[in-house]
């Protein structure tokens, strides 16, 4: 226990010039902070959640691509069919979770490098209030793979998509990973005279495969 | 203007020198004025605002109270994930901290993405001095990066800039330059020059925008997605934050992060919003293996205990600055420190000292639209007024504005000789214009007749008109 840390506590319980209430009065207020959390979330005017996320992913703001399959053993064929669209390599580096699929079609590997032309990834979920993909850090799903692509191709199951943010931290939700990134668009800056520009450092394009099953 | 010569202290030269610059005013507007239309845009659709901002700024108060027991838990959850956690009292002993641990990982570069606090503590300097290669990742902080000045604003640094100006930086500085008077060829040209630096750094600095004391997570939002890759390739992701981030739980961070792209772009939410807790884990083969949180006070338990407390619930979204008439004539720099505009005015003081800031508190109209529109329910206005009155009363207003206070006060409290010397002053200034109606130049107003016209007054005063029409 630092000096400094030691002098910043006591400035700041001299500060307050009374003291510290117990944990459970200050757990009370604490539990009383947000009475209502509808009260801060956005209407929708879509009903339908999923109707939602893909409205705001691929507004003109966050401009992403969505495509749906059916499952997951047709996300290989879709990659293929956006590649080609997009008149790419047949080539794609894809996170290591996504590896037990049959790429016969895709030049696939789980290796990235810096300049990759195109990483496929796979979302634990998303949250339709504002069309973002939730990503979490773990040994079948390195942070990176999203980040490092000119192209992202993100797979998401429909019934992870939640409808609030709230819904990424409920309480079945599991523990923090390492990273936990909500991607909602594609890499954006407005740094020269506030002009929205894509691609700024991480993806350009974001192509969205929404699962069905 | 170099980072060496600045400082607030030279607020009434810098400023007068910034109104005469026809690049500067071009820049500020085509900026802020977006900045506003699109606030006013995202709004429309997210009714629940004003409810939001009561929440908001409940949760920073709860948590600036008890902000000892938050700052423990942070630490303890932070700890128990595998982070280091330091403590700072002072720009300088932060600076210390970072720099013996980038010594430890025997860093040569280092990549940084873009923390006001890290402004706000010296670390560009301190690193320089360290000999270590400090690379900006964010598009606006590299571009002030290669012009050598420092940021004009906390959102968007390079605000000053045209980008005719940018295109002749990076003609200049990138190694493949890519130019055509489009602002995304820029960005194109900026992608290509910083995506190697990124593998060759050694370690990654980041901010915080807020602290998650139930979690020990720190939390951060990028448009650009350069955080994560800052953080994720070096082997070291060191944080500097201020001990003002700490919130209670991510649900309290949800609500902030609502308001924060909101007030800052006039978006819903910002690309990439990314959630840290701990260094690599054991199953984990990518990330960086260690991971340090430095927390720093620079003031901030001073403002605590003072009246300057509000101040502390700022989430750095910089909507005051975009909607300050202030800011927008004269942008960031004369500001002289990290924080510009109507928050700036209030910080600075607080975090360097009132004599060297005494002029900022008083480069304000009153106008009142930073507190309109600040999502927290900051009482901008209020602190500015304050700090004036502390200004008034350590006697650092100087002579001849204080003896013209005094005087008019002594006038003032006397209404028939207020009458006639007003009735008098106002004839005088009628005559002066001319048919003009402008006037150019007016004894012991140079300062305000030397960068604008004051104007003729319309009429008799009031009391005289009131008189004239048996007060009707």
């Amino acid at each position: 226990m630092s000096d400094a840390r030691s002098r910043i506590f006591a400035r700041i319980a001299s500060g307050r010039g009374q003291a510290l209430p117990s944990p459970e009065a200050i757990a009370a207020e604490r539990a009383g902070l947000v009475p209502d959390a509808s009260a801060t979330q956005p209407t929708f005017t879509e009903q339908d959640t999923l109707a939602r996320f893909e409205a705001m992913a691929t507004s003109e703001r966050l401009t992403a691509t969505v495509a749906h399959i059916a499952s997951l053993e047709d996300v290989p064929a879709a990659v293929a069919a956006y590649l080609a669209a997009k008149g790419l390599p047949a080539e794609a580096a894809i996170a290591p979770v996504l590896a037990e699929l049959d790429w016969s079609g895709v030049n696939a590997s789980t290796a990235i490098t810096p300049n990759q032309p195109v990483a496929v990834t796979l979302a634990e979920g998303g949250v339709a209030e504002t069309g973002s993909l939730i990503f979490r850090s773990g040994p079948e799903t390195p942070m990176l793979h999203n980040f490092l692509g000119l192209h992202h191709v993100a797979v998401v199951r429909k019934d992870g998509i939640g409808r609030y943010l709230e819904s990424v931290f409920g309480p079945d939700a599991p523990a923090l990973p390492r990273i936990m990134s909500l991607v909602t668009g594609t890499s954006g800056t407005a740094d020269i005279e506030a002009v929205n520009i894509r691609g700024a450092h991480g993806p350009r394009y974001l192509h969205i495969l929404m699962v069905a099953e | 203007m170099s980072t060496a010569l600045r400082s607030p202290a030279n607020f009434k030269r810098d400023a007068a020198e910034a109104v005469t610059k026809p690049s500067l005013k071009i820049a500020l507007d085509r900026t802020t004025g977006l900045l506003q239309r699109r606030r006013v845009d995202v709004l429309k659709a997210y009714p629940e605002f004003e409810a939001t901002r009561e929440v908001a700024k409940n949760i920073k108060d709860h948590t600036l109270a008890h902000l000892d027991h938050y700052l423990a838990e942070f630490e303890k959850n932070a700890t128990a994930a595998g982070a280091v956690v330091h403590w700072a009292e002072t720009p300088e002993q932060a600076c210390k901290i970072v720099i013996d641990l980038c010594r430890q990982a025997d860093a040569k570069s280092v990549t940084r993405v873009k923390s006001m606090l890290g402004e706000e503590i010296g670390l560009p300097k301190a690193l320089a001095a360290a000999g270590i290669e400090r690379v900006e990742t964010d598009l606006a902080e590299h571009i002030i990066q290669l012009a050598d000045e420092p940021p004009s604003h906390i959102v968007i640094p390079a605000m000053h800039k045209t980008r005719e100006e940018v295109a002749d930086l990076f003609a200049h500085h990138h190694k493949e330059p890519k130019i055509d008077g489009e602002v995304g060829t820029l960005v194109e040209s900026a992608r290509g020059e910083l995506r190697p630096k990124y593998v060759a750094a050694d370690v990654g600095i980041s901010g915080a925008n807020f602290l998650i004391a139930s979690t020990g997570t720190v939390v951060t939002v990028t448009n650009e997605g350069n955080a994560e890759l800052t953080t994720e390739l070096p082997g070291m992701h060191i944080v500097t934050a201020g001990i003002e981030k700490v919130v209670p739980e991510p649900q309290h961070a949800l609500v902030l992060l609502r308001l924060l792209a909101r007030s800052a772009l006039g978006t819903e939410f910002t690309q990439y919003t990314s959630f840290f807790t701990g260094p690599r884990r054991e199953d984990e083969t990518t990330g960086p293996e260690a991971m340090h949180i430095v927390l720093v006070d620079n003031g901030r338990t001073q403002m605590l205990a003072s009246e300057m407390r509000p101040m502390l619930r700022c989430i750095r979204c910089a909507a005051c600055i975009n909607h300050c008439p202030v800011y927008g004539a004269i942008g960031g720099h004369p500001y002289g420190s990290t924080y510009p505009g109507p928050m700036g005015s209030v910080l600075t003081p607080a975090l360097q000292s009132l004599e060297v800031a005494k002029d900022l508190p008083h480069a304000c109209t009153l106008n009142g639209r930073c507190q309109e529109v600040c999502p927290v329910k900051i009482p901008l206005p209020d602190l500015i007024r304050s700090l004036r009155d502390d200004t008034w009363r350590r006697n650092l207003v100087p002579k001849p504005a204080k003896l013209a206070v005094q005087a008019w006060a002594w006038v003032a409290v006397r209404p028939s000789l207020y009458r006639l010397v007003s009735g008098l002053a106002n004839y005088a200034l009628r005559l002066w214009a001319g048919p003009r109606g402008m006037i150019a130049k007016l004894p012991l107003a140079g300062g305000w007749t030397q960068g604008r016209d004051f104007p003729r007054p319309t009429g008799p005063t009031f009391m005289t008109q009131y008189k004239r029409r048996q007060g009707r």
